[in-house]
């Protein structure tokens, strides 16, 4: 999982919209599940998000984990302080792979 | 309803030293620069979880001394501060400390408070020091007073408060269906005061089987808050019926002793800019694992016997009825023998997964010598490199617990007197660093463990002339190679020239034999003068069966472990011959091997007392063989090892006794002991 955004071809863009709730959980699940074997780096960008809850980060969570698992790269696009605080709060900062900050 | 946690005492300090151990090898893998992100984690979910069980238990001097550890740790983690050799070595030296901290409390022995202090204090310095951008581990006296005197001051300042929640927060699948958000709970209690989350997510599927409308999530949540139960309980309120909600009041942070406040110091003076997401990001599934996966379960070994020992017992008795089967007849008895044959079957799976549950595998031995060597390399002067292979290969967790101590023995020689310093490695035109290689490997019915290095190996000569000079060997003996290595096993040898405090006392390898031989094993040496050492240690899986051939003698029945024997024969007259000194001698493979004759050796009455009537088994134990005389052979079977040692007493040249199918009972020959008690009757 990388931590910037740079090089490497990329698979996909996942754009997450401005409300992720539970809603949108299923509908993200079944736009990330064809990224799941993808070679080539998945970006997620989450430059647009203003709200999300746990159910979209749960989602997020098994998604950036198998795909740990298959030894592919996951890359976060627009990091903001939403999703940091999400992440933090959660507990989920480290499983994410989240990059600091600064580097967003 | 007082919950007595005393009784988790037990699992928390097995699981914590497990932890520890684990956390060890994981630092002694970190690079020093360039650490491994997830190492890290490792680290950090390790601490936490030893942090979080001493709180829950009550143990506040090891929490407290963890969380200035889990601190310094989460600033490695956020890439605020560099792994350091001097930080490696402090961080090695915490995990000595906190075992030496776990064991205190387990034993209630008081602990060193002066070594902990120190250590703590130690480990703020360098949290403070990477704040102040030094790159040093040590505080200059400044520095050193600055911490002193704030730690009074929030230690005053704090007197009489700090309480403590553990909050175990677990939601059930429907929480997010019924329009709740554990975020927005935990954002709450975040307000409440100073939050320290662990997710839980090892319930939580794959994404192709996940159900994004169930929570799988859970969290364990230390709030440091002078709030009311009461309070943390309203935050939970619209999840009530959804969730699981324990809240534990933990003990008061200002009642820590050990360096009063420090803990405090460092969470709202060192690192305030992080204090909101302290400890936030502390995942969990490693935590768990490492505590107990949750597919497995701990076992005591005292219950795997007592199966392993029913399993035995069924055996005999599933024997026993074979036995019988045979002899009847009739109609049904065709189809009674078809059941025993299936029962047989059945019951050597039962067994054999019997022996599954026993086995471990040898990384559980390996995983101590990365410090071990760490450390004693540091000690010598020297470089080394420790190559393991083979850590996953199982054996009998009796006969692993057993080749610990011998293992350490050997690796402990490779590191002081195989590997040379740097300088003699490069003025030998080695490589400055030198190799210990560990490797272990399934080979027939046997584990083969090798200790190899690429040192200065041994000198011939030099163990010649030192056996010679003790006595060991008489000056007009001449002994091949093998043998001349194989004295450096002999009682009271030790090659080094020097004798330091690592090895070289001069006991050791005889008690390292020893104790290989116990375990019905051997071990060899191979060595070449310049380029290294290498002990090859062979041991039987298990130590609870054994593959036998049972011979009768007279009316007896013995069992000769079929690993020990190379073949049985017929004499002709012929080949058999009478040697001064050595009794009887047999021809065997451009050989002359001495006969041991069973009946003589146990006092039974032989049905063939001449050589030609009976059958000769070619044994071999100790690189040594010998024909062993009996009247017949009987079948090959494996048998259960019943100690006779516990039952009995010790007998020489008696590994153990079993149960046979008739209900008669079957000494097990030691065959190793055979030959030597067999030989000296010779010799006398």
């Amino acid at each position: 999982v990388k931590q910037s955004a740079v090089t490497d071809t990329i698979a996909a863009t996942v754009v997450l919209p401005v409300q992720c709730v539970l809603r949108d959980a299923v509908e993200l699940k079944s736009r990330l599940l064809p990224q799941l074997d993808a070679e080539d780096t998945v970006q997620i960008d989450v430059s647009k998000v203003e709200r999300i809850d746990a159910s979209v980060m749960q989602v997020l969570l098994a998604f950036v984990r198998d795909r740990t698992q298959r030894q592919r790269q996951v890359e976060w696009l627009g990091m903001n302080e939403v999703m940091m605080e999400a992440a933090r709060l959660l507990g989920l900062n480290a499983e994410l792979h989240l990059p600091a900050m600064e580097a967003a | 309803m007082a919950l007595d946690l005393a009784q988790f005492h037990d699992a928390f300090f097995e699981e914590s030293f497990e932890a520890l151990d684990s956390m060890e090898s994981a630092l002694l893998k970190l690079n020093i620069g360039s650490p491994e992100p997830e190492l890290i984690n490792t680290i950090f979910r390790t601490a936490h979880s030893i942090k979080g069980g001493s709180a829950t238990f009550g143990f506040t001097e090891v929490a407290s001394f963890t969380h200035t550890l889990e601190t310094l740790l989460d600033e490695l983690r956020g890439n605020r501060m560099q792994v350091s050799k001097s930080i490696m070595d402090l961080l090695l030296k915490t995990v000595d400390v906190m075992r030496d901290m776990l064991r205190a409390v387990q034993t209630k022995v008081p602990v060193d408070a002066q070594r902990i202090a120190d250590l703590q204090f130690d480990l703020e310095v360098a949290i403070i020091n990477k704040s102040a951008g030094g790159a040093a581990s040590a505080a200059t006296p400044a520095q050193a007073e600055a911490i002193t005197a704030s730690a009074k001051s929030i230690d005053e300042e704090n007197s009489g408060n700090g309480k403590s929640w553990l909050i175990s927060f677990k939601p059930y699948p429907q929480l997010f269906a019924h329009g709740n958000d554990p975020l927005r709970m935990l954002r709450e209690l975040s307000e409440l005061g100073s939050m320290d989350v662990v997710a839980q997510y090892s319930q939580v599927p794959s994404l192709r089987d996940l159900d994004p409308e169930s929570c799988l999530l859970s969290w364990e949540i230390t709030l440091d808050s002078e709030v009311t139960r009461d309070v943390i309980a309203h935050v939970f309120d619209w999840a009530e019926g959804d969730c699981h909600l324990d809240i534990i009041e933990q003990a008061s942070a200002s009642a820590t002793t050990i360096v009063a406040g420090d803990e405090d110091l460092i969470v709202s003076n060192v690192v305030p800019m992080k204090a909101a997401g302290k400890g936030a990001d502390a995942p969990a599934e490693g935590n768990r694992q490492s505590v107990g996966d949750s597919s497995s379960i701990r076992v005591s070994i005292e219950k795997i016997d007592e199966l392993m020992n029913t399993v035995g017992e069924l055996v005999i008795t599933q024997s026993m009825l074979g036995q019988l089967g045979t002899r009847l007849e009739g109609s049904t008895a065709d189809e009674l023998r078809s059941g025993l044959a299936q029962l047989e079957r059945n019951v050597r799976e039962l067994q054999e997964s019997v022996m599954r549950v026993r086995m471990l595998p040898i990384s559980f031995v390996f995983s101590r010598f990365p410090r071990m060597v760490r450390d004693l390399s540091h000690r010598l002067n020297k470089e080394i490199e420790l190559k393991m292979t083979g850590e996953h290969t199982e054996l009998d967790k009796t006969v692993l617990e057993k080749i610990g101590d011998p293992l350490i023995h050997l690796v402990r020689n490779s590191v002081d007197h195989g590997i040379e310093k740097p300088e003699v490695r490069k003025a030998a035109g080695k490589s400055p660093i030198g190799t210990v290689h560990l490797d272990a490997y399934h080979k027939g019915g046997n584990i083969t463990i090798e200790v190899k290095d690429d040192g200065g190996g041994m000198n011939k000569d030099k163990i010649l002339a030192k056996a010679r000079d003790r006595g060991l060997v008489n000056a007009n003996d001449v002994l091949t190679d093998e043998q001349i290595y194989d004295l450096i096993f002999v009682p009271g040898f030790s090659t080094a020239d020097v004798t330091t405090d690592v090895s070289g006392r001069g006991v050791g390898m005889d008690v390292v034999r020893r104790n290989v031989k116990e375990l019905g094993g051997n071990i060899e040496v191979r060595t070449e003068l310049g380029k290294g050492s290498r002990f090859v240690i062979t041991l039987p899986l298990t130590l609870a069966i054994v593959d036998g051939q049972s011979v009768a003698v007279g009316s007896e029945t013995y069992i000769v472990p079929l690993t020990a024997i190379i073949e049985s024969m017929q004499l002709k007259q012929s080949m058999v011959n009478l040697v001064a000194g050595r009794g009887e001698v047999f021809r065997f493979r451009d050989e002359y091997l001495p006969v041991v004759r069973l009946h003589q050796m146990f006092g039974v009455r032989p049905r063939a007392t001449n050589l030609t009537e009976g059958l000769l088994m070619v044994v071999e134990g100790e690189g040594r063989r010998v024909g062993l005389f009996v009247d017949d052979l009987l079948g090959q079977q494996q048998v259960v090892i019943k100690s006779l040692e516990t039952n009995y007493r010790r007998v020489e040249g008696v590994s153990g006794a079993t149960i046979l199918g008739d209900g008669s009972v079957a000494l097990i020959l030691d065959v190793p002991g055979i030959i030597r008690v067999g030989t000296e009757r010779l010799a006398a």
